[in-house]
């Protein structure tokens, strides 16, 4: 398994978590706007969740452009690189 | 956009107007679920109690911001710097989104983030202060996340959702701020 796809899945996997919705469920377009259970509370846990797994901070601005999963996941990489 | 005065990806705010009184603002103070952990928001709220607030309001020491739709140009929250002491250069910082939309639930992050920059670039603050019932996961999650770090804590405090609640302090400074964000302002 190379790197990009373990930090796909490990995405996948806390946000199961946090929104509490089988893995299966995930997928790429999923979004505060199309799910019920992503609420703001669970969002910001997302975020959080994601910064202590990683160990990376994000900033103010990375933050509110976390709108949705696939915009969580891009800027996650980038951290990372 | 009418009257930005700082302006993001999905939201602008802009300074309070008196047509505001007319729209939802007024009716979030009467709601439970959104006033269950303010400290002086327990009375039922009226549009004249709104007029009345709006025209008490100090610029010099509270300056609160209407948090607008920037597709929609909706009032779909409050916030504020209050309390500013301009000698000391800090403030108490507050933030109430009123809409239950779906679209805007994750908008206090948004919010938050220009809030922050008004405080510490426009204004330069240099100390900002926060108070919440440490049962309020969403203000105290809000926080977190944006490193205020708890400085203090009230036990007992106050009546918040039918028991009395401890109340945490929370305090960002500049210099965290700025280095949290990779910023090297030339002050």
């Amino acid at each position: 398994m190379n790197c990009e796809i373990s930090v796909d899945l490990k995405i996948k996997e806390i946000t199961s978590s946090v929104l509490s919705l089988p893995l299966e469920k995930i997928n790429d377009n999923l979004s505060p706007a199309n799910c019920d259970q992503w609420d703001s509370l669970r969002h910001m846990n997302l975020i959080s969740a994601i910064e202590d797994q990683f160990e990376i901070s994000f900033s103010d601005h990375e933050m509110s452009e976390m709108i949705n999963l696939i915009k969580i996941t891009i800027l996650t990489k980038a951290k990372l690189k | 956009m009418k009257n930005p005065y700082e302006i993001g990806e999905s939201i602008y705010l802009r300074s309070l107007e008196a047509e505001d009184i007319e729209g939802p603002w007024y009716e979030w103070f009467s709601d439970y679920e959104l006033t269950k952990f303010l400290g002086d928001r327990f009375l039922p709220n009226s549009k004249k109690k709104q007029a009345d607030f709006f025209n008490s309001i100090n610029d010099h020491s509270s300056i609160i911001f209407a948090i607008i739709d920037k597709e929609t140009d909706k009032h779909i929250g409050v916030c504020s710097l209050s309390g500013v002491n301009w000698f000391h250069r800090y403030s108490d910082i507050a933030l109430i989104m009123g809409s239950k939309e779906p679209q805007h639930k994750v908008v206090a992050i948004e919010a938050m983030r220009l809030l922050l920059n008004i405080a510490f670039v426009r204004l330069k603050l240099l100390n900002l202060r926060a108070s919440y019932a440490v049962t309020n996961l969403p203000s105290a999650t809000l926080l977190s996340l944006f490193r205020f770090e708890k400085v203090g804590l009230y036990k007992n405090l106050c009546y918040f959702d039918g028991k009395y609640t401890d109340v945490g302090l929370s305090q960002l400074t500049r210099s965290d701020w700025l280095v949290r964000n990779s910023l090297n302002l030339d002050d």
